[in-house]
């Protein structure tokens, strides 16, 4: 599917005149989607709401400077907040230590839904190991459901650019995952 | 296509990242009710005020432009001089620090500055310089970048040597130039404030030492235009104190030295946590009480003393959000 919303293209004009109905329309058409891709990276409800909070802000930031998106807001948004949860991690690198024990034994038995929260900390630190368009590559396709052409506006690169990235950043993952025993 | 080829355990692995737990309705209101707050504070602000970049250049005077076309033509005889391509100096002028060309720019700074005889020039460059750094962070903090610590030392350098030069002037001189200083000083000052307003926690630490830097700059040339003895006095001080913490110097080709340094002198403001540029104690990230730190949207000046903006509730390594906090940072 096709998500890249820009359904209104005079939003965006009234946002940049700070309307409160149209900057309210659009914190409440993209603000659950946010969150549900910061929450998948970070796995952390107040993390993902603070990721949502500061991606509004500097969309607003950016609007009083007269920058901002032209179109494709949520590409716009998207890229903002993936940039926040990778200065996130730089400034708190995830914390690999605490995941050395192997995560096989721990899916068996009652402690299953420890295992599986371990195992998609796992995932999390894994494409943590990622660059950052890599990361961004793999979180919109296989996790959002993007549409090639909806990444390509989201890193702004052409859409062949983004095939070969997904197919690197697959490739990344799968090896750190098997050398990790994940897969 | 080949990502449709994706190993299936791969795929598989991945999906277990996609669903969600439902998200709070109280955080996800509490969230909304802060945004929209933010968008009625900036639609105020852009109402009376130009914006960052417009409040910056309306506060610059006819001289400055002067010598910023002047700065242009010295980075191309310069790029000439050393056998380098002109156009790359050109080009690296409008870098950001995050850029590959910006090692480029700030070369030709320290390059102009050393080729520069006249102190009044240099006083001039480097004055242009520090608004360069203003809007250095300004533009990275739009684009929803973090604002590299190297910025901030080099703003602050080039504020004391902006001293260093003013106070080496003779009286009726240093007089007129601490005028305009203090003027450029008060505009970054507000532009600094602004961004404030609208930065994430995690750069409002340093956000704020540059804020209180500038309120020292400010008061610093204040107190020179109408103590001139004194002022060069205190400027003297604090040469000797940095004197001996070391620092790198802009050479210059009177075989004098344009202090650039790095270390903080007595009198410079501490930072907000007390000692590293993290806000808390016990390695927090600018996770201090919501609402501690800024002036709010409503444009209001910091004006936290050294140790008003101190540790607080922060400490103890425990990450506090608007949530927990019950507001925000950025709050209304």
């Amino acid at each position: 599917m096709d998500t890249d919303v820009n359904p209104d293209p005079e939003l965006l004009t009234r946002a940049r005149q700070f309307d409160p109905q149209a900057l309210a329309q659009i914190y409440d058409l993209h603000s659950p989607g946010l969150y549900r891709y910061a929450m998948r990276l970070l796995g952390d409800p107040a993390m993902a709401e603070d990721c949502v909070a500061e991606t509004f802000s500097r969309f607003l930031q950016a609007l009083q400077a007269n920058r901002g998106p032209v179109d494709y807001l949520q590409a716009y948004l998207y890229r903002m907040a993936h940039n926040w949860i990778v200065d996130h991690y730089r400034r708190r690198p995830f914390p690999m230590e605490a995941l050395t024990d192997g995560i096989r034994d721990r899916q068996a038995g009652p402690e299953e839904e420890a295992g599986q929260h371990l195992r998609r900390e796992h995932l999390r630190a894994a494409l943590n190991q990622l660059t950052p368009e890599q990361q961004q590559v793999i979180a919109l396709k296989y996790m959002e459901g993007w549409e090639n052409e909806a990444i390509a506006r989201a890193l702004q690169k052409p859409v062949g650019a983004v095939k070969s990235l997904q197919h690197r950043a697959l490739a990344a993952l799968q090896r750190i995952l098997q050398e990790e025993d994940v897969l | 296509m080949k990502d449709e080829k994706m190993e299936p355990k791969v795929e598989k692995a991945l999906a277990e990242l996609r669903p969600t737990p439902a998200r709070d309705p109280a955080a996800a209101a509490r969230g909304r009710a802060v945004f929209l707050a933010q968008a009625a504070a900036a639609r105020k602000q852009a109402a009376r005020q130009p914006g960052w970049f417009g409040s910056l250049f309306s506060a610059r005077p006819r001289m400055q432009r002067r010598w910023t076309n002047a700065l242009i033509a010295a980075f191309l005889s310069i790029a000439v001089f050393f056998g380098g391509t002109a156009t790359t100096v050109y080009a690296a002028q409008d870098s950001l620090p995050d850029q590959s060309l910006y090692p480029v720019k700030t070369w030709s700074e320290d390059a102009i500055l050393s080729l520069t005889a006249s102190p009044q020039a240099r006083l001039n460059y480097t004055l242009d310089f520090t608004d360069r750094r203003i809007r250095e962070v300004a533009e990275l903090l739009s684009n929803g970048k973090a604002v590299p610590e190297r910025v901030f030392t080099r703003l602050q350098d080039q504020l004391e040597q902006v001293l260093n030069l003013v106070a080496g002037m003779d009286d009726p001189t240093m007089i007129q130039d601490l005028e305009q200083i203090r003027l450029r000083a008060e505009a970054q000052l507000q532009t600094v404030a602004e961004l404030m307003a609208g930065a994430p926690r995690s750069d409002q630490p340093i956000l704020l030492q540059t804020h209180m830097r500038l309120q020292e700059q400010v008061q610093l040339c204040a107190m020179g235009e109408t103590n001139p003895g004194g002022f060069k006095l205190q400027i003297q001080q604090r040469q000797q104190y940095r004197g001996g913490r070391g620092s790198g110097l802009t050479p210059t080709p009177d075989g004098n030295a344009a202090q650039t340094p790095t270390g903080q002198t007595p009198s410079e403001t501490p930072l907000p946590s007390g000692g590293g540029y993290g806000p808390g104690q016990g390695g927090n990230e600018a996770t201090g009480t919501p609402g501690q730190y800024g002036p709010g949207q409503g444009g209001a000046q910091p004006t936290g003393t050294p140790g008003h903006y101190g540790p607080g509730p922060g400490s103890g390594g425990q990450e506090q959000t608007p949530q927990q906090g019950g507001g925000s940072g950025k709050g209304p």
